[in-house]
Parts: structure tokens; C-alpha cells; sequence
């Protein structure tokens, strides 16, 4: 029994190293002396960073894609609490075919939402905007914060809505001064998490941007397309960095165990 | 009853903004796209709405064999993923809540860092002269990873990796110690406890990490664009290059469906089998 | 004149009723006790009186006034909760003035009144903690001091005492009693628990299937149930079913398996009718001595002996086969298994009543 925990313990570490590597090795690179990419570490320099603030079109698809992925997340995690404490109150008819139809785009193609949007605004001969990118990224990220927020419910007792009513809140207040505290670090976590997926995502937003709207992936991903150097894999660190960020606050300030 | 208004009606307006996201955002765009996959085009010539464009890609061996490829990569992609997540979710089922959250966290990590950040990694090492294989080529030879089918292999089974432990374990987590217990204090061996307690315990949730595996894996396309050669075009690639390339939306939302239906099929397979198994 | 009415409610999920054409009166300051097993629509009649369930049909008046369409939040009702409901994320204190907050009172009326009702309940001193550091009857003294704090016109209790040990549960109930008379409230509360009921209220409403079957103070219940039902749900009784084989008076006879047993009756009751024998286990005696069978002794064999500590119970059966127990003092209890005896009581501890049609 001691010698099957043993191994166990051993796959998991060398799983976690599978997983982790790739990202953590972008952080070596960014700081590597060496011109070519990739090639053996040389010495430490900072100069692909300072690179990087001569890139204003990186800047620029930052801000986009900042704005989008708080646009985006807020619509989510709205639509997420309010669905998800409809789903999880009492037994709602096609209740689980509901919540089937929240998660869903989770088996969705990225890509073949992006085409879909495109290919009905074409229909309808509306232009691509800002508006297009969040309302796809909110139905991308919605799944996540509907996860996060059921899970917040699946604990939360219902019968406290009764208890604030009997003291004489209306259904209103009851929702914000017992479930909305309630939930918070539910409903901030899910909120992170799918900012920082919609954040880093390419594939919907690939057919969707105009030079105006370019996201951070999207301007990335065509600088790519002609060259790879140690830029990007400063800039690459730096989006590891707000993605651990986010894990890291999850976990710590917000408690959220995501397994159970 | 204006002042007791009724639960369902309340449900109702609560569900009315995912709801409106969702039919705005996926249900009328993808009934374009189906509407746009049954129209003729530059490439297939029909007569009104029709069938001929799912006609032609079948035919086509070029098309015929993305096809194929793109649901065995993925196929094979999930297999692997499962099997070296099963350990690690049973590993997770005897931590504590908060650790065992913890490591499923750090796990997300790649998938939060982007698509984008891990390639760049997996370029990295993977590289012909890189950290990774450099060392081994006195041995094995140069080995091409980058370029090749198991690259994407190596890419997709990395992405969906920690969607499958973590979807294995929140079940596994589920089973009470006690039954392991149970079948200990009855004389069951390892083995036979993991053969006759937990596996048949965790079928749910092998078939849910199955499910998503296959689609996260199936609808990846990043890995396979970086990581694969110019010949092993995906259904997700073919989308990509009938859009950007050759501007044909028709062709595009054809691979589209074919991907969808394709995907709901086989998930649809999966979750009978599992009932299946569940049943005997 | 009552001060709550529950005039003929009738409450249906689908086609089961869980509240059947229900009237009930309840006094003003009295205490008084929905009783039943789970199922029969005390909860469901307890919601309705707080405004959570909305009845078909039936009108609830509270204090003259009908509130059949007033939402809980208006009524002014108390409601402490089985398991509290208090907030986890605000402090004692701020659970205890959620309801006067809701009420927009001035800080300073809220400060008063919450200390008031934490004193009331015996909790001064944890005002700042939250509910999950406290034990489980703090949790329950919050939850009545939350309840109680708004000045409710009426408090509701939902089997308040069942997440409690055993030796809790004894404090608690003479607890809440307390409050109750100290603050003159008039209160409901709800249990399956018929010692909880027996030793709490000044009234108890017996329910079986949606239905009240009988209203009455608890020793008045617990001596003359009305209704084979509550014969057998409250205290421990031999039932023995049979038919009136005499009746005169306050007396009858019935005939049952072969015996013959006499007690007392309250309705009239005619020769041929289906009747019930009570006969409480605490009343009926084990005696040595080869005496003939009459209508209150039956010779039995003791078949089994269970030292209960201050009692003991005798389950015995007689030659044809009816099971008989009793519950006797232990210093009184020189009776073996196996053993042949005569077990009998008096004429007035066996009652007679109405069988099940």
C-alpha cells in the first residue's frame, strides 16, 4: 500500500513537470542573451523586455484585449449567478438540459464558434466590432464561470433566503445582502479565471478582429507567422505571470477548491 | 398572486440572460453556418441548398484523409491522456481538499498561460538541438518531434491533460473512503479494490473526462499548427485556411458541421457505451 | 377570541396533499404544538403560517387580520429554522440585527435591542463571532435570539430541538419555554418528537395525513387519545383491537383473540362495533400467583426482559398468541424470561375507544 503511494506521488510529480515545463522554460528563454531562438542559455539580460515597449502594437492589442476579457467576463458571470441560482434553487423544468446548454460551448470548436459569428453577421451585414469579440468571448467563457458559480451554489443553503425573508428582506434584498456576499469567492474566481481564458484565447477571436480590434493572441500569433524570437518569449512570461497570478489568488485568498 | 409570483416565472427571468447569450451568440451564428454548409460555391457547383459540399469533401482523398486523421489524433490523444491521468486522479483522491485543489490548480496553469505561451515552450524544447533532445541524440538518432503527428500528439495530450485529471478526480473524490475500506477489511487486494470498487465507481467520470477530452481534443488548433508539418492538416486547420486563405465560407462551414456532427457523434457513442457498462 | 386562525387550508403539491382542509385556532401567549410523524403536513402547515407556502385554498388571519396573500417578508413572524439558517458570513450580532436593519431602525435601537435579545438567550459576550464558532446550541440560542429580536406578532419554531444531543436537547427545550413566557410571545412549534411536545406545550395539535386529528392540552392527549392513531404514536401503549362485547356507563367490554378485556370508555359505543383496548405499558402490572383470567388480568408468559436502568420492560404473550408488554419500576421487577405470571391493570388505566371504521 505505502510502495502504490509512492509511485503515485512519483507520476504526479512527473506529471506536474509534463505540464509545467513547457511554461516555465518560456521563462528561461526570456532572459537568455542569446539572438537566435531557440539556442543554449548564455547569460541574463533584461534587453528582450525593454524590446518589447518599442512594440506599441503590443500595447495596443493589450488594452483590447483587457478590455474585452473584463467585458466579456462580467456579462458571463452575470448571466452564470443568475442562471445558476435559478438552476440550483429548486427543480427547474429542462433544468439539465439548461445547464447542458450553458456548458456547451465547452465542446464547441473555438474556431468554429469565431467562423459562425462572422458568417452571420456577413448574413445580416453587420460590420465587426468590439461588441462582436465580447459577446463571443462571453459565450466562450461562460461555461467556466457557470462551473465555478454551481459549484459556489451546490454549498450555498437555500433556506437562508427563507431565514432573510422571515426578518423581512424582500426577495431583492435577500439576494444582496445573503447570497451575493455569499458567493463571492465564487463569483470572483469565476470572474478571474474567465477573464484570463478569454484573455490568452486565439482561435475565436482569429476571424473576428479588424486592425482596430486586434487582440494580444491575434497580433502574436502574426508576428509568429514570419518570425519566433526571445521578444516573445518575454511577452510570453509576462502572460504566465497574470495567469499564475490568478491561480495563485484563487487558491490562497479566495479558497476556492476546485475539486470538491 | 402579483405579490407571490410564482417560482417557475422567476426561474424563467433569471435564466433570460444566459439564455439570450447563448441563442445570440452560438444558436442563430451556428444555424448561419449550417445554413451557409448546404450552399454552392466557387469550388462544388449545385442547384439550390443541398448536401454536395459534405459530398465532395468525402470524395476528395486529400479531405477524406484530414478527416480521418483529425478524429485519430484526437482519439488517440484522449486514450493517453486518460491513462496517464488515472493514476494522478487517484492520487488526488486521497489528498486533502485544499492541497489536492491546489495541484489541480497549478495544473490549469498552461491552459490559463494560452495556447500561445505553451507552443512557444514545446518549440523550445522540443527543438531538433533543444534542451530535451540534444542530449539523447548520441542514442536514438535525431528524432524530428516538432513537424511531425506527434507533436500535435504530444501538444493536444499537454492541453487536455489537466481538463481530464480534474474532471477524473472531483469524481474519485466522491467515493468514500470507507468502501475502500470495506473491501480491504474483506480482503480485497490493491488491485482488486482499484478493479472492483473504484474503477466501476469512477465509470461516470472516465466517460466525462472522455467527452471532454475528445472535444478539447478534436477542436485544438493550435498545437497541430505549430506543432505538426505541413502535411498533417486537422479539420480545425482546414476551417482556418478555407476562411483566411482561399476566402470560401461555404467550404469553411461545411468542415465546420462536418466537425460538429462528427464530434456529436462520437460523444453520443461514448455516453451509450458508458450506460452500457454501467448497466452490467 | 384567537389570535391566529387557520380557516380550512388546503395545500396540494401535484396530486398529493400535504394540508388537508385545516383549521386550527391558537390563543394569544399560548405555546402550543404541531405534532406528527414526518409526512403529515405540520412542516408544510408551519411554512404556510410564515408565508413560504402559498395555500390553495383556506384563509390564514393573524391578530383579526387575514395574510393568506402577504409575503413572509410583511408578516412580522418569527421563524427559527431545524438547522438555524444563520448566516455564516456575518457575526452574531449582525444576524441578530438583520431583521431590524431590514427594518431601517436607528443603530442605536438596533445596538439595545440586540443586546437585549443576546441577554434574553444567555449569550452576552459572543456578539462578535461568527456562527461557526459556536456550539450547536448557541447556534440555536442565535437563531431565537434573531427570531425574537424583530418583535415578531408571532414565533414559529421548526422542529427546533432534532439537531441536538440528547442531553442539550433537555436545556434547550426548557430554554426556549423560558424566552417564550419571559417575552409573552405566542408561539407554534413543530416536531415528530411527542415527549419534545408533552413536556413544552400548553396545547397540542396531533396531525396525521394533512389533518389535525386532535387538539387538546398534553395530559388530556396523553390520557385520552381520541383516535387509535394517536393511541399509538404517543406514550407506549398495548393496543388491542377488537369488538364491544358490552357497553354501559363508562364502561365496556371487548372481546379480542380469545380474550376478554374491560376499561373505561369516553364516546358512546354500541355492542358489535370494532373498539380499541389502551392500556399503557407504565400502567399495567406483572404479577406472580395462579388467579383466573378476568377482564383486567391475563396470564402470559414473559418472553423477553430489557433492564432499561430506573425501569424495566416485559414483552409477554398470552396462550393465543397477543403480545402484551409492561413497564415496571426496577426495584418491582423480580420477573424472569420464561417465566408464566399474570399481567393485569385497572379498570380506569385501560380505555376503550372508536376503532378504525
Amino acid at each position: 500500500m505505502k510502495a502504490l503511494r509512492g509511485l503515485g506521488i512519483g507520476w504526479l510529480v512527473l506529471v506536474l513537470i509534463f505540464l509545467l515545463g513547457p511554461t516555465l522554460v518560456v521563462l528561461v528563454d526570456s532572459i537568455n542573451s542569446a539572438t537566435s531562438f531557440p539556442s543554449p542559455f548564455e547569460q541574463a539580460t533584461l534587453r528582450w523586455y525593454r524590446a518589447l515597449g518599442e512594440h506599441e502594437e503590443f500595447l495596443d492589442a493589450a488594452i483590447n484585449s483587457v478590455e474585452i476579457a473584463l467585458a466579456s467576463s462580467a456579462i458571463a458571470t452575470l448571466c452564470a449567478f443568475l442562471g445558476g441560482f435559478a438552476l440550483s434553487r429548486r427543480r427547474v423544468r429542462f433544468g439539465h438540459a439548461i445547464s447542458t446548454a450553458m456548458l456547451s460551448p465547452l465542446f464547441i470548436p473555438e474556431i468554429v464558434i469565431g467562423l459562425a459569428i462572422l458568417q452571420v453577421l456577413g448574413l445580416v451585414a453587420l460590420p465587426l466590432s468590439m461588441l462582436t469579440l465580447i459577446v463571443a468571448h462571453a459565450v466562450f467563457v461562460l461555461p467556466m464561470a457557470l462551473r465555478l458559480t454551481l459549484s459556489g451554489f451546490s454549498r450555498f443553503d437555500f433556506g437562508l433566503l427563507d431565514a432573510a425573508r422571515s426578518l423581512g428582506a424582500n426577495p431583492a434584498r435577500a439576494m444582496l445582502a445573503v447570497t451575493l456576499p455569499i458567493l463571492r469567492p465564487s463569483l470572483i474566481a469565476g470572474f478571474t479565471l474567465s477573464a484570463v481564458f478569454s484573455f490568452v484565447n486565439l482561435p475565436l477571436s482569429m476571424f473576428l478582429t479588424t486592425p482596430r480590434t486586434a487582440t494580444l493572441p491575434v497580433v502574436v500569433f502574426a508576428y509568429m507567422e514570419s518570425r519566433i524570437d526571445p521578444m516573445i518569449a518575454a511577452l510570453a512570461t509576462l502572460v504566465v505571470l497574470i495567469a499564475a497570478a490568478a491561480t495563485i489568488g484563487v487558491d490562497r485568498f479566495l479558497r476556492i477548491r476546485i475539486l470538491d | 398572486m402579483a405579490r407571490l409570483r410564482s417560482g417557475a416565472s422567476v426561474s424563467a427571468w433569471l435564466l433570460a440572460p444566459a439564455s439570450l447569450l447563448l441563442i445570440a451568440g452560438i444558436a442563430v451564428p451556428l444555424c448561419a453556418t449550417i445554413w451557409l454548409s448546404l450552399s454552392p460555391n466557387v469550388l462544388v457547383h449545385f442547384d439550390g441548398k443541398g448536401l454536395g459540399n459534405f459530398q465532395y469533401l468525402f470524395k476528395s482523398k486529400y479531405y477524406y484523409g484530414v478527416i480521418i486523421r483529425s478524429l485519430r489524433i484526437a482519439a488517440e490523444a484522449t486514450v493517453i491522456a486518460l491513462i496517464v491521468a488515472y493514476p494522478v486522479a487517484l492520487t488526488l483522491r486521497r489528498m486533502a481538499s485544499r492541497r489536492a485543489s491546489a495541484v489541480g490548480l497549478a495544473m490549469m496553469l498552461p491552459v490559463l498561460s494560452g495556447p500561445l505561451v505553451v507552443v512557444l515552450g514545446w518549440m523550445i524544447l522540443l527543438s531538433d538541438g533543444g534542451p530535451l533532445l540534444a542530449p539523447l541524440t548520441p542514442y536514438i538518432g535525431r528524432l524530428r518531434i516538432v513537424g511531425s503527428e506527434t507533436g500535435i500528439i504530444v501538444g493536444i495530450v499537454h492541453f487536455i491533460l489537466p481538463f481530464t485529471v480534474i474532471s477524473l478526480a472531483s469524481v474519485l473524490r466522491l467515493i468514500p473512503e470507507n468502501l475502500v475500506e470495506a473491501a480491504r477489511s474483506l480482503g480485497a487486494t490493491p488491485l482488486e479494490i482499484f478493479r472492483r470498487v473504484l474503477l466501476p465507481l469512477s465509470l461516470p467520470g472516465l466517460l466525462s473526462a472522455a467527452i471532454i477530452g475528445f472535444s478539447l481534443a478534436a477542436s485544438s488548433f493550435i498545437a497541430p499548427h505549430y506543432l505538426g508539418g505541413p502535411a498533417d492538416v486537422t479539420l480545425t486547420a482546414l476551417v482556418a485556411q478555407f476562411v483566411l486563405a482561399t476566402f470560401n465560407g461555404e467550404m469553411a462551414a461545411a468542415v465546420a458541421v462536418l466537425l460538429l456532427v462528427l464530434m456529436a457523434a462520437i460523444i453520443f457513442l461514448l455516453s451509450i457505451a458508458a450506460a452500457r457498462s454501467v448497466r452490467t | 377570541m384567537a389570535y391566529l386562525e387557520l380557516d380550512r387550508i388546503t395545500k396540494r403539491y401535484g396530486t398529493a396533499t400535504a394540508v388537508a382542509d385545516l383549521s386550527l385556532s391558537v390563543v394569544e401567549g399560548e405555546m402550543l404544538c404541531l405534532l406528527g410523524p414526518s409526512g403529515c403536513g405540520k412542516t408544510t402547515t408551519l411554512r404556510a403560517i410564515a408565508g413560504f407556502e402559498h395555500v390553495d385554498s383556506g384563509a390564514i388571519r393573524l391578530g383579526g387580520v387575514d395574510v393568506t396573500d402577504i409575503p413572509p417578508e410583511k408578516r412580522d413572524i418569527g421563524l427559527v429554522f431545524q438547522n438555524y439558517a444563520l448566516f455564516p458570513h456575518l457575526s452574531v450580532e449582525e444576524n441578530v440585527a438583520f431583521g431590524l436593519r431590514m427594518r431601517k431602525r436607528p443603530a442605536a435601537e438596533i445596538r439595545a435591542t440586540v443586546a437585549e435579545a443576546l441577554r434574553l438567550v444567555q449569550l452576552d459576550g459572543v456578539g462578535g463571532r461568527l456562527p461557526r464558532q459556536l456550539s450547536g446550541g448557541q447556534q440555536q440560542r442565535v437563531a431565537l435570539a434573531r427570531a425574537i429580536a424583530i418583535r415578531p406578532r408571532l414565533l414559529l419554531l421548526d422542529e427546533p430541538l432534532s439537531n441536538l444531543d440528547a442531553k442539550l436537547r433537555d436545556t434547550m427545550r426548557d430554554e426556549i419555554r423560558r424566552v417564550q413566557r419571559e417575552t409573552g410571545l405566542t408561539a407554534i412549534f413543530v416536531t415528530h418528537d411527542q415527549s419534545e411536545a408533552l413536556a413544552m406545550a400548553d396545547r397540542m395539535a396531533v396531525m396525521d395525513h394533512g389533518r389535525i386529528v386532535q387538539v387538546d392540552t398534553p395530559a388530556r392527549v396523553y390520557d385520552n387519545p381520541a383516535h387509535p392513531f394517536i393511541a399509538g404514536f404517543i406514550g407506549q401503549a398495548n393496543l388491542i383491537e377488537g369488538r364491544v362485547v358490552e357497553a354501559s356507563g363508562g364502561t365496556a367490554l371487548i372481546e379480542a383473540g380469545g380474550l376478554r378485556i374491560g376499561g373505561h370508555c369516553r364516546a358512546a359505543l354500541s355492542v358489535g362495533q370494532s373498539a380499541m383496548a389502551v392500556i399503557k405499558t407504565d400502567r399495567s402490572r406483572l404479577m406472580r400467583g395462579a388467579g383466573v383470567a378476568d377482564e383486567t388480568t391475563v396470564p402470559v408468559r414473559v418472553t423477553m426482559r430489557t433492564f432499561l436502568g430506573p425501569f424495566v420492560s416485559f414483552t409477554c404473550e398470552n396462550a393465543t398468541g397477543v403480545k402484551l408488554s409492561a413497564l415496571m419500576p426496577s426495584a418491582d421487577a423480580q420477573f424472569e424470561a420464561g417465566e408464566s405470571v399474570l399481567l393485569s391493570w385497572r379498570v380506569e388505566d385501560c380505555l376503550i375507544i372508536p376503532g378504525v371504521a
